[in-house]
């Protein structure tokens, strides 16, 4: 939209120091856009909602009409001719694979499916509140996917724009794709409308553009939907992206079994490690989701060696609401900056 | 009886054998095929069976095409280079204490959130968000309400 549409009052240009927030849904959760020129809010929202629908339309698995869907639908055939915004998106995947040695695997949608994930999780049973309560360890009952998968066998074609997959493979990008939307609509929002911007989807947040004074304050918690009320640090951020992945989020009930929705591709079934909720900070949100998941999935101790080997900057809450601080991520107020030193944090996961 | 006279052959004989004979290279040209189609048959089936583990050099959508095909091993534009940490680390803010909310909204209305950024009027809904000159949708920074990132 051009900006001579949207006229800026010289007090805000001049002052900065004003931010406007629009929240709507999108990709099955909330997304969350804020802008440091509230005159250019319209401009930005209407930017970002036209790209994450295109992507949308390009990647999801609930859309039947995507090319997502009709790559899995072709498995074990032809290939299958997709949006370049698909193949992107698919090498994101695939990079993600490869720096977390398959911990973020885009095939394991048919390990979704058989954990009871086939659609949108909202229309799924919820897990019992009880259940989320427990230790989750002691509840989940293991899915044991015995499907051939691995992002190995994906066949991607940059050039001709087409994906082939095995048989038996089906393949899901929620690993990755809600972050990198994040990333790609927070950079052309501040591209088209020239002024700073923050896009969270679903507790993934990308930014681009000058920050505001002191930084674009975040409140990392379990769940985004809780709010800055709910138990967690807050904190800010001058520049790229912050992610949190979370055990405790995106669960259903499968018979008597709790699943949710971080998948071990190692095993096929809902990952049990120790950590519930896992928040990492990086250059953008694609880096700090790949990140945060890949935590998740990785087992206990290994996972903060790899963040603090990674060098980035992450906070990780155990099962009893311990929290870890690794590298740079800072204590919270009044606390003492001990890097990467437990600390006893509130225990709010049984009173969740 | 002689039996060292030269031995003359019945043209029966010769004809039956000649007929034999290119039975036989028939039947050897058909096996040759045969295997010729049958090796192809199984090469095209373990092909499908174990497909993918194509090395090649790393491509983007701006190299040549000749060499843009890859499967998830060579990955390629985006493969490069490892996650890269913030520019700047995070850091600590103040939890609010006029606001407590968060921006996320968890309902399906597309409706402005913060309620403590700004007062009730300034929640204005995505309409009154559309118009841009309006001030009452926005509030000071140091007051609005942190974004919340959590799982999702």
């Amino acid at each position: 939209m051009p900006d001579a549409a949207l006229p800026i009052r010289p007090q805000l240009r001049s002052g900065r120091r004003h931010l406007a927030t629009a929240c709507w849904e999108a990709f099955g959760t909330n997304v969350v856009l804020r802008v440091r020129e509230p005159a250019r809010l319209a401009c930005a929202r209407a930017i970002v909602v036209a790209e994450l629908d295109a992507i949308d339309r390009a990647c999801s698995r609930f859309r039947e009409d995507s090319d997502l869907s009709r790559v899995n639908a072709a498995a074990g055939a032809r290939a299958v001719r997709v949006a370049p915004l698909l193949t992107e998106a698919l090498e994101v995947a695939l990079r993600a694979s490869e720096l977390t040695g398959g911990a973020v695997d885009p095939t394991i949608g048919a390990a979704l499916v058989l954990a009871g994930y086939d659609r949108d999780w909202r229309l799924l049973e919820p897990a019992a509140v009880d259940a989320v309560a427990r230790a989750p360890g002691k509840k989940m009952a293991a899915v044991r996917a015995r499907l051939r998968s691995g992002w190995e066998t994906i066949d991607l074609d940059v050039a001709r724009a087409t994906v082939r997959i095995p048989r038996g493979i089906a393949l899901d990008l929620g690993a990755t794709a809600k972050a990198w939307a994040a990333d790609r609509a927070a950079a052309a929002a501040q591209a088209a409308c020239d002024c700073g911007v923050l896009v969270g989807i679903g507790g993934d947040i990308a930014t681009a553009g000058d920050a505001p004074d002191g930084g674009w304050r975040i409140h990392v918690t379990d769940d985004h939907r809780a709010g800055a009320g709910a138990p967690g640090q807050t904190i800010s951020i001058a520049a790229g992206g912050l992610a949190t992945s979370s055990t405790l989020t995106r669960r259903w009930r499968r018979g008597a079994a709790t699943m949710h929705h971080i998948i071990d591709p190692a095993t096929g079934a809902p990952t049990l490690g120790s950590w519930r909720t896992v928040s990492v900070a990086a250059a953008d949100c694609t880096d700090a989701n790949i990140a945060s998941t890949a935590a998740l999935v990785r087992c206990d101790a290994a996972a903060a060696v790899w963040l603090e080997h990674c060098g980035l900057p992450a906070r990780l809450v155990d099962q009893r609401g311990a929290v870890r601080r690794i590298g740079e991520w800072p204590a919270p107020a009044g606390t003492s900056a001990v890097t990467a030193a437990v600390e006893s944090g509130p225990v709010w996961a049984d009173t969740a | 009886m002689d039996h060292h006279a030269p031995h003359t052959q019945n043209p029966h004989t010769t004809r039956t054998r000649d007929a034999a004979l290119r039975r036989l290279g028939h039947i050897n040209r058909w096996l040759i095929a045969g295997s010729a189609a049958l090796t192809g048959a199984f090469t095209a089936v373990a092909a499908n069976a174990f497909p993918g583990r194509t090395v090649k050099p790393v491509t983007t959508s701006s190299a040549a095409h000749a060499s843009s095909t890859s499967s998830g091993r060579s990955r390629a534009s985006h493969a490069s280079g490892a996650l890269k940490p913030p520019a700047q680390a995070p850091r600590t803010s103040e939890t609010p204490t006029t606001s407590t909310a968060s921006s996320t909204a968890s309902s399906s209305r597309e409706a402005a959130t913060t309620p403590q950024e700004s007062t009730p009027a300034q929640e204005s809904t995505s309409a009154q968000e559309a118009t841009p000159t309006q001030e009452n949708s926005v509030a000071p920074a140091q007051e609005s309400a942190p974004v919340t990132s959590g799982g999702s």
